[in-house]
């Protein structure tokens, strides 16, 4: 399969190169992976001059206004400022040839979004850069914009009141006459709290059980950080260190013969040996 | 040795040494080290040493009182502990080397150069004072301006006469420094300068006090703001029953002389559910507050005057719902001489506190904003019982986010079972309808 897929690109390139001329004497594979190489093309397919045309119709990338209310793209205002709600798009672009201004935001890949329910407003603002073009929603049709400097910013409050209703307290004993929460109490367990549940069986809440490790007081990490933990391995390396360097002195303070080298043995090495000695 | 450690280096001696001592004790006495350590702290707790009760050498044990007695501990507490063990040091000034002695033999020269210079300009001033207006080349208005150049540059002088001086710089720094002196006001407004004024100034503009509350505020104070003896931040979110009483604001000036100031406490936040947008509410006023550079406490509870108070302290809160509350303090200055009449403020803000303007404010009392601190309220857990401790409406009310509906109409929607939802396909209802994991309540629903 997979040298199949690897002759491919020579299986394009026979029906593609069709009309090339193949020379008998060289060996195919090596002149068409010249051609394809170089990118050669012989004199023929060029004076049929269709490869070389860029193709007309790309792929639309569909940029531009989605909402209108453009004074400069519009002078005369044909089109009147277009309503938004928070989340819609009002242009789309590559790079910033506009910046969001007045209750707009701009997204990942620029777009300009508005982010409150008003009339798209399409504007310059020197006092806050001398040459970007804005975007900006404003609650009324006819505000301009940039607002004055130094005015109280323009602000709705997006919200409607309601009541608060009160808590009503859960009775204690379901309507079947029994309890909706009963407490299993265990000689030196913390106490636990089972719930009544839809299939009328007594379990605890699956929180309450993931609570409950820490109530064992088992250590389950020996380190509570990662920092802790590499610390931890530094300061064991450095101890290491220290302690080959002290016994390698030591080892020189004695002496050669003074040191016994034992050889490491396993175990049943060990036992192998014993044997032979005892024989 | 790092400079960390060459400090600490007394105070490690002091340590070994006391602890030798107690080993010594331990021996001697035969008594367990527990037993031992409990002694000496309650011993040490009964009776505070002479040491003890001087500021410069307290333990941290004894600072407490001593702070009751009114007097501040100076310094860190690890260079009290290291002056206690050489209580019989020479003063910095007499250290006994002879490049520092040189180096200060400098600075005393080139101070009294500054001096002589300061006499100087000062008799220049007294000179043109004398010549009368008219007389003085280029009139009254040249005149008026060389003198306000001449004074600034005495100042200067009189700053830069000291502002070598490592004794001063020292003062300073353990909190002694006078604040009548310039030089003084210079240290502490260099260093409000260099941190507490940014953070406000920023704080000023990232929570959009300037144009929501007043159209311009250039703070010239340090304005901190302590709510139950703890410093609180500016623009930090503070507990409703925290902020249930007055804060009490510590307030240095660095321009000499006493003033009267008038405090403003507004919170533009309110939320205006009717109209769908927000107004300001006055939650304190008070006028007529002298201050000086030297006096920097003033605790808001503490302002009972009746030609002071204008309006009380009104709790902090937001309702259930709604956006943080920017509670903004402002410090504004009266003119010269001048008293606001609070009576007024009274009549004009006593019967409804809400829709305050500060900008109204400012122009009909003439005062001038100069000092700013903030903190933010939002609705917690204990808001409820604060509003209906002080008999403030709204605590039973949520404020919910207003749905905004799409733009777009209705869809219709597709798939093998929209289609059989109609009573045509009544024998495939069981199929349908009722499917399991899918509400089919208003209707046939889009699958998520």
């Amino acid at each position: 399969m997979r040298s199949l897929i690897a002759q491919r690109p020579f299986v394009a390139a026979l029906s593609g190169l069709s009309r090339v001329c193949i020379n008998r004497t060289a060996p195919i594979g090596a002149q068409l992976a010249n051609s394809l190489v170089q990118g050669q093309r012989y004199a023929s397919v060029k004076s049929q001059g269709a490869y070389k045309k860029k193709s007309k119709r790309g792929i639309p990338k569909k940029l531009g206004a989605k909402r209108t209310g453009d004074p400069i793209a519009d002078p005369i205002r044909t089109q009147p400022d277009q309503y938004v709600i928070p989340g819609n798009i009002i242009y789309k672009q590559r790079g910033t040839l506009w910046w969001p201004g007045e209750n707009c935001i701009m997204g990942r890949d620029f777009t300009i979004h508005a982010m409150a329910t008003g009339y798209v407003k399409y504007y310059r603002d020197p006092a806050r850069h001398p040459d970007r073009k804005y975007i900006g929603v404003t609650f009324e049709k006819d505000d301009v914009l940039p607002y004055p400097a130094h005015a109280e910013r323009k602000r709705k409050l997006g919200r409607t009141a309601h009541q608060i209703r009160p808590e009503v307290p859960k009775p204690e004993v379901s309507p079947s006459g029994i309890p909706f929460q009963i407490t299993r109490v265990e000689k030196g367990e913390p106490d636990r709290l089972l719930r009544l549940r839809k299939d009328y069986s007594y379990r605890e809440d699956n929180w309450r059980i993931g609570r409950l490790v820490q109530t064992t007081g088992l250590k389950i990490k020996r380190f509570r950080t990662r920092k802790q933990y590499f610390r931890h391995r530094r300061w064991r390396r450095e101890r290491e260190i220290e302690g080959q360097r002290k016994a390698a002195q030591r080892r020189e303070e004695l002496g050669d013969d003074a040191v016994k080298v034992v050889k490491q043995l396993s175990k049943k090495a060990l036992k192998k040996a014993k044997k032979a000695g005892r024989k | 040795m790092s400079r960390c450690q060459s400090v600490a280096r007394p105070l490690a001696r002091q340590l070994q040494q006391r602890s030798m001592q107690q080993c010594l004790a331990i021996r001697s006495f035969n008594t367990t080290s527990s037993q031992q350590n409990a002694a000496a702290s309650t011993a040490a707790a009964a009776e505070p040493t002479p040491l003890d009760l001087d500021p410069d050498t307290v333990l941290p044990e004894f600072e407490d009182a001593l702070i009751k007695a009114g007097k501040m501990p100076i310094g860190s507490r690890r260079r009290r502990v290291a002056l206690r063990s050489n209580p019989n040091s020479l003063p910095f000034e007499q250290l006994p080397y002879q490049a520092f002695q040189e180096a200060r033999k400098i600075l005393a020269a080139d101070r009294e150069q500054k001096i002589a210079k300061i006499k100087e300009e000062v008799e220049k001033i007294a000179r043109i004072e004398a010549v009368e207006d008219s007389q003085f080349k280029g009139g009254p208005k040249m005149k008026a301006t060389r003198l306000a150049s001449l004074r600034k540059y005495v100042e200067e002088l009189k700053i830069k006469a000291d502002v070598n001086d490592p004794v001063v710089k020292k003062r300073f720094e353990d909190g002694l420094g006078d604040m009548n002196k310039p030089i003084y006001r210079y240290y502490a407004e260099k260093k409000w300068r260099s941190y507490d004024q940014r953070l406000i100034t920023q704080r000023i503009s990232q929570f959009h006090i300037v144009p929501d509350i007043i159209p311009k505020l250039v703070p010239t104070a340090d304005v901190q703001l302590y709510f139950r003896k703890a410093k609180v931040a500016p623009g930090e979110i503070v507990d409703s029953l925290v902020s249930e009483n007055p804060p009490r604001l510590r307030v240095q000036l660095f321009n000499p002389g006493e003033r009267l100031v008038t405090v403003v406490v507004v919170d533009p936040d309110v939320p205006d559910v009717e109209n769908d947008t927000f107004f300001k509410r006055c939650h304190y006023i008070a006028a007529n507050i002298p201050l000086s550079p030297t006096d920097t406490s003033l605790p808001l509870s503490k302002i009972k005057g009746d030609d002071q108070l204008a309006l009380p302290w009104l709790p902090a809160f937001a309702q259930k719902g709604s956006p943080y509350h920017r509670m903004a303090i402002f410090l504004l200055e009266q003119l010269p001489g001048e008293r606001v009449d609070v009576a007024k403020v009274k009549e004009l803000y006593a019967s409804s506190r809400d829709k305050f303007s500060l900008k109204s404010f400012q122009s009909k009392f003439r005062v001038r904003p100069f000092g700013f601190n903030m903190f933010r309220s939002v609705w917690d857990d204990n808001t409820a019982a604060v509003m209906a401790r002080h008999g403030l409406p709204g605590a039973d009310v949520e404020l919910r986010t207003a749905r905004v509906h799409s733009l777009k109409g209705p869809v219709k929607l597709k798939g093998w079972e929209a289609k059989r939802q109609g009573p045509k396909y009544r024998q495939l209802w069981k199929y349908t309808k009722r499917i399991r994991g899918l509400s089919n309540a208003r209707g046939w629903t889009k699958r998520k």
